[in-house]
């Protein structure tokens, strides 16, 4: 496996020396009260660029397959829009760092160690591997091309040595054993140095292969492919807390899976309807209770959420719990289902709360109250005199995602012309920062970002119109613990910290 | 509350959102190389646009105008070429107005329909967030009051049905091909209000669709087809009964009429 060197920006590194920001048991620190987060204390660690040209290699040597495919399905020039990133993920460490992108990539880093000598780098991340998860695919029964675009990437606690990841694109999801390898055989008696078989001939002594060190390499490998089980698109996956299942949704069921068994699978949602033409709500996203091995949420088109047991009947059509906050007669509109459609749904660490993304607002609901969140947050209100402009151009249909922070304290989501937004729930002061190859130097302090929504603009403030709507923030990532957050910006991936005196 | 009686000059430069598309053009090459994602169109929205009378929306959202208390939410836009200090176009809130929005979003809509069938399998989800979002369209362009203008009410009466019909068989096409598992959907007898209900193949309609996408005439001669004062029609009579099925069958006349469509937009 070949590991490809990252491009970054290492520009002049300050001196600063990073306080401790975690308390010494790992536990995160909260974002301080002096500053909290609305008040720029966020700096950027790197920023990372996924190279272009990838080597293709995969641990399948089908080569002519593979060329085959990519020739027939892709045009050189869409290499490019391969780089978009389509989903990141911190592991429950926090150590690693895994992107995946529309060409069906999977890009690993790892944060760099701490180290006497240059204590300043830790935080930053460097490549660690690179494999292609998925290839573009032919349906020939339904001359349905299928998209290799990784669309969820989810790390399973780490058990031994080596890290395993699910990835999946719209039809198959993967596990992938990702090792590191120290260590190889020599002295094969069959094959020669080059690998090149050797005459049996020739061959007049045996002797026992030996383990030589080697250069350091890490690779990936396949060990479960999951397939055929899923008509729609997969949107969401989740690994259960028991780590012997997981769940993959699609637009109109939820399918378990025991990670060893991969011919089938067990639908325990199906909400499609006998006739195709009474459709009229699909589901968006899915995940698993962080504790309760028996509980997981879905979200649907039509912006309600369902919280299902799996100890009830096995199809979990009914629902045990029914999230849904009544319209607000004042604000309906032709639009008012497709902004209330919910794009992403993340329960919080604690397990207490779920949190909600639809296309203006983010909400917090508390488990025990279905009638309406606890919290909502404007995201960008100020789009919602535009929703038709919005439409036309298909900004309307962005799914934005939402993260909460090691302690549920904040939470973050992404917004359109790379600006990201974080809500403090305890302070309720919010900011929006801009990820931006504008402000790229290493260590720079993020500068809070406004938008002017009427009357004069000051000097700072941007105008709406000035926004830029193919510059969105879809995916972002909170460390585990750490105030380190991912945002992947396009096909930059950039890394912030937060920066405490 | 009255609209706004002069809403405010769009301020600072062309609303980067014109030219921008998912996975931007401007950024990743031009359209000839560029394979499209399933929600993408091959044009920019200003090239449609251009040949349509500039149109304004309003930027506030207006209280109770549909016979439902459906609101309108719109962005004011101007017209890239009206950009320098030009007086802005008042929307005219009247039901004419109001109608002429509403099939505004109707159009884009099925645009978007018909527009997301290409190699790759378009995504459900859109599909049905459009799909619910022009029946409600429909269902407030039934229930507005007839303008005063003349040609509407019969017209569009025929229009909407027909619309609904290929909305209905296209979301139905899609929904055949996506599902392998299920045996296609052949509904044995086709619902009878639907073919009572229906009048007779409107070949104005009809060829006005296929001849709009077969680039003959823009838009804009389509809205002045429906706008004219000049056709006239019999004295209005109230839109035909919705139908209980607002699907057609397969092996009907519009099941044919629209597959001869579908091949005109999938051939062009």
């Amino acid at each position: 496996m070949v590991l490809q060197p990252a491009e970054r920006h290492c520009g002049d590194w300050s001196h600063r020396r990073l306080g401790p920001w975690c308390s010494p048991t790992g536990s995160p620190a909260p974002l301080s009260c002096e500053t909290g987060c609305g008040e720029g204390t966020w700096i950027l660690v790197c920023r990372l660029l996924v190279p272009t040209q990838v080597s293709l290699l995969s641990m399948e040597e089908d080569i002519d397959t593979r060329k085959i495919n990519n020739s027939f399905l892709r045009d050189h020039s869409y290499a490019t829009e391969a780089d978009i990133i389509s989903t990141v993920e911190f592991n429950h460490t926090g150590e690693l760092l895994a992107t995946g992108d529309k060409g069906g990539r999977v890009v690993i880093f790892q944060r760099e160690q701490e180290s006497k000598n240059q204590v300043h780098r830790r935080g930053e991340y460097n490549v660690y591997s690179t494999f292609q998860s998925h290839e573009p695919e032919f349906d020939y029964l339904k001359s349905l091309e299928i998209e290799e675009k990784i669309n969820k990437i989810r790390w399973l606690p780490q058990q031994n040595a080596a890290y395993f990841l699910l990835s999946t694109n719209d039809k198959t999801v993967k596990l992938w054993k990702v090792s590191e390898r120290d260590k190889r055989p020599e002295g094969y008696n069959l094959k020669d140095e080059e690998g090149r078989l050797r005459d049996p001939a020739t061959i007049t002594t045996l002797r026992v292969p030996v383990l030589r060190p080697m250069d350091l390499m890490v690779e990936a490998t396949p060990r479960r492919v999951f397939a055929n089980a899923h008509t729609y698109h997969i949107n969401s996956i989740s690994v259960n807390s028991d780590y012997e299942t997981y769940m993959s949704a699609d637009d109109l069921r939820i399918n378990l899976w025991n990670f060893e068994i991969t011919n089938q699978s067990f639908n325990i949602v199906d909400i499609k309807p006998a006739n195709m033409e009474e459709l009229t709500e699909v589901i968006t996203a899915a995940e698993f209770h962080p504790h309760h091995c028996n509980t997981f949420v879905y979200s649907s088109s039509k912006g309600t959420i369902r919280l299902c047991d799996m100890r009830a009947p096995a199809l979990c059509d009914r629902h045990t719990k029914f999230f849904e906050e009544p319209e607000d007669p004042s604000n309906r509109s032709f639009f008012s289902e497709i902004i209330s459609s919910i794009s992403d749904v993340k329960f919080s660490h604690s397990g207490r709360y779920i949190m909600t993304r639809d296309y203006l607002t983010v909400k917090v609901w508390d488990l025990n109250m279905e009638n309406r969140p606890i919290e909502t947050y404007q995201v960008h209100d100020y789009l919602r005199s535009k929703l038709c402009s919005l439409y036309e151009n298909d900004c309307i249909f962005d799914k934005f995602e939402c993260v909460w922070n090691g302690s549920d304290s904040v939470i973050m989501t992404g917004s359109y012309n790379n600006f990201f937004r974080m809500f403090d729930r305890n302070t309720k002061r919010d900011v929006t920062l801009e990820a931006s190859r504008e402000n790229s130097k290493p260590r720079a302090i993020l500068k809070p970002r406004k938008v002017c929504v009427g009357g004069k603009r000051r000097k700072d403030e941007i105008s709406v119109d000035s926004l830029d709507f193919s510059k969105k923030i879809l995916h972002t990532a909170w460390h585990p613990s750490e105030n380190i957050i991912a945002v992947a910006a396009t096909n930059n991936l950039y890394i912030f910290q937060d920066k405490v005196n | 509350m009255a609209p706004p009686s002069n809403p405010r000059p769009a301020a600072g430069r062309t609303p980067a959102n014109r030219d921008s598309r998912l996975g931007s053009r401007a950024e990743l090459g031009g359209p000839e190389t560029r394979v499209r994602g399933p929600g993408e169109v091959n044009e920019a929205p200003t090239q449609r646009w251009r040949v349509a009378k500039p149109r304004a929306f309003p930027e506030v959202v207006v209280a109770d105008l549909a016979a439902e208390g459906i609101m309108v939410g719109g962005l004011k836009r101007k017209h890239s070429d009206l950009e320098e200090e030009e007086e802005d176009e008042k929307w005219d809130w009247s039901p004419a107005g109001l109608r002429s929005y509403q099939q505004a979003l109707l159009r884009i809509s099925l645009d978007k329909v018909q527009r997301s069938l290409g190699p790759r399998a378009p995504s459900l989800r859109r599909h049905v967030l459009i799909h619910n979002t022009l029946q409600q369209l429909q269902a407030a362009l039934c229930l507005t009051p007839a303008p005063a203008l003349p040609p509407e009410p019969l017209f569009l009466g025929e229009e909407d049905f027909s619309l609904s019909a290929t909305i209905g068989s296209i979301l139905r096409e899609l929904e055949t091909s996506m599902d392998e598992t299920e045996p296609p959907q052949n509904p044995a007898a086709p619902p009878s209000p639907q073919n009572e209900v229906l009048p007779q193949p409107d070949p104005v309609f009809l060829e006005a669709l296929s001849s709009r996408y077969l680039g003959d005439s823009g838009l804009d001669d389509f809205f002045l087809d429906i706008d004219t004062s000049a056709v006239e029609k019999e004295p209005a009579v109230a839109p035909p009964e919705p139908p209980h099925n607002l699907f057609c069958a397969p092996g009907s006349w519009e099941w044919n009429e629209l597959d001869h469509i579908m091949e005109i937009i999938l051939g062009s």
